[in-house]
């Protein structure tokens, strides 16, 4: 065995769960993903734990899409019921959803493997971790990473318009 | 030396390169402009990326200022031997901490409203559910039509004796429409002194508790982070009564006509922020973590002083994340945004940069600007010119 999955989860769970919910929109179902993941690290005890964790738990979310592609959008829409929501000013609560929805249709406009690219990078994977859990070579890293934040931004921004102008 | 490649400033904006590829990158940047010029621009979009995925977040992103708040019990986990924790963890208090900030402070134990009206106190606490031995006050604004009225629970003062079940207080909170011509109330929330009543931490289980299943780990993290939101608020309270009970926390409730649809929701938010408060006490048989006074660690470098003619008012935007809206008598908005810096604490020599960045887009300017551990955004719709120098003063 050798596998302690207390300090595992201790160590990952967050992130991976974050990076998840970045990814899907939805906390439920990347809680459920996570759970998953660490119960397929105890059957198969990974001796590089964090990029196999990631890897694993992307590899469960596309198998997860490839049945269910619409599942996405009408769980961004009721997902926020569950959870208990720390406090938000109005303004700044719509103000952050408007962003939020911005960013995640931007994201998913991205390829796929832009997007998992970038998303372990903000998980504060460096290249080589990057790469083992992606299966790209590291040398390719930076080309995607350029690539993906400049269409990440692009598209944002388009979709953001001059809204942002203050008042006055 | 021909000109750097995307993916190779990319990889230095991510510290990605060796040391003798760094070097000749660098070199060059000393003698191209241009690419010097893309390798700034490389930067603001790491951060900007960087930034906009954090928008997606509920569970908090990582920080790198180091809390001086209470770490978690470490629920769960076998005997420790001493473990650096990965960032992800280690400074997730200090979010907890942002977090109860931000709710305590807007949503605090008493409400004092109204800045040009006649505060009354009013006594109407019957929507307590037990008597607090020191009951919160409760002021309101009188005067106004039909204030819609939200009841804000609250874990209220608990008297020093009390051992762990936190005494739970009603508290009313009417929002109240302004029919003041600016149509502008401050809302100031005010925090009376709570006495923090910890329980003895509890001994840990029996034996070691033998591999537990990831189902169990999940429901123990759950109730761990309760507990963290809880330890914090506590924390917070103490840090609060350190200084006065008074807390300076000021946001502006919006009573325009137009803005009725935005103000709206706020039963919804108090309703959400009863939940909170709802679920937390739940925890509080388990072992509570012991809390010490703790420093916000983003609250002191917040203040980087008032513009001249420019109304502020911060807000917590996200957990450890702040924004200052500056609103100038003409209605010119200018955002300040301070966040924690992911990266120039840990490579100084690399990111750290006293100049400005700035750059434009659709009319609107933004001005980037570092000290360690934090970063500084200021946004306008003003020229750069105008935003860079207002960005001097601040700074």
């Amino acid at each position: 065995m050798g596998l302690d999955l207390g300090a595992l989860f201790h160590e990952y769970h967050e992130s991976l769960v974050r990076m998840l919910t970045r990814r899907t929109g939805d906390r439920g179902r990347a809680e459920e993903l996570a759970q998953e993941t660490f119960a397929r690290a105890v059957v198969a005890p990974p001796t590089n734990p964090r990029p196999w964790l990631f890897a694993v738990a992307l590899n469960l979310l596309r198998e997860e899409g490839r049945n269910a592609t619409t599942r996405d959008r009408r769980l961004v829409l009721v997902k926020d019921e569950d959870h208990v929501a720390p406090y938000v000013p109005p303004d700044e609560a719509y103000e952050r959803e408007e962003t939020r929805l911005q960013v995640r249709s931007a994201l998913a406009q991205l390829s796929e493997r832009d997007r998992d690219v970038l998303l372990l990078q903000a998980e504060g994977f460096d290249y080589d971790e990057i790469a083992q859990a992606t299966g790209l070579s590291r040398g390719a890293i930076g080309t995607t990473l350029a690539r993906a934040r400049k269409r990440l931004l692009e598209v944002y921004t388009q979709g953001e318009g001059g809204e942002h102008v203050a008042r006055g | 030396m021909s000109h750097v490649d995307d993916g190779t400033l990319h990889a230095l904006v991510d510290d990605e390169l060796d040391d003798t590829e760094r070097a000749s990158i660098e070199a060059h940047l000393a003698t191209c402009g241009d690419c010097a010029k893309r390798f700034a621009e490389a930067t603001a979009m790491a951060r900007q990326v960087a930034s906009l995925l954090g928008a997606l977040d509920e569970v908090p992103a990582p920080v790198r200022i180091q809390p001086a708040a209470p770490r978690v019990a470490d629920v769960g986990t076998a005997p420790t031997v001493a473990r650096v924790t990965p960032i992800g963890r280690r400074f997730v208090t200090l979010r907890r901490v942002a977090l109860a900030a931000s709710v305590l402070l807007v949503a605090g134990v008493s409400y004092q409203v109204g800045q040009r009206r006649p505060a009354v106190t009013d006594g109407s606490s019957e929507a307590a559910p037990t008597s607090a031995t020191a009951p919160p006050q409760t002021t309101l604004a009188s005067g106004a039509a039909a204030p819609v009225e939200t009841i804000v629970t609250r874990a209220g003062p608990v008297a020093p004796d009390a051992r762990v079940e936190p005494r739970r207080t009603a508290v009313r909170v009417a929002a109240v429409p302004v029919a003041s011509d600016r149509g502008d109330a401050i809302v100031t929330a005010r925090v009376p002194t709570p006495v923090v009543a910890m329980a003895p931490r509890a001994e840990p289980l029996t034996a070691p508790p033998p591999a537990p299943s990831v189902a169990e780990l999940t429901q123990q993290k759950a109730a761990a982070e309760r507990q963290a939101v809880q330890a914090s608020e506590a924390s917070l309270d103490r840090a609060v009564q350190a200084t006065g009970g008074q807390v300076a926390q000021r946001r502006t409730v919006t009573a325009d006509a137009q803005d009725q649809q935005r103000a709206a929701p706020s039963s919804d938010v108090a309703r959400a922020y009863q939940r909170a408060r709802e679920v937390a006490p739940s925890a509080a048989s388990a072992n509570v973590v012991a809390a010490e006074p703790a420093s916000l660690g983003f609250a002191s470098p917040v203040a980087p002083g008032a513009l001249a003619g420019y109304r502020a008012t911060d807000e917590v935007l996200k957990p450890a994340v702040v924004r200052r809206r500056y609103v100038a008598a003409d209605g010119t908005t200018l955002l300040l945004t301070i966040a924690p810096s992911s990266t120039d604490v840990a490579k100084p020599t690399a990111k750290a940069s006293p100049e400005f960045t700035v750059s434009t887009v659709n009319g609107r300017s933004t001005v980037r600007w570092q000290v360690p551990g934090l970063s500084y955004e200021l946004q306008g719709a003003l020229s750069p010119d105008s935003l860079v120098k207002l960005a001097t003063l601040l700074r």
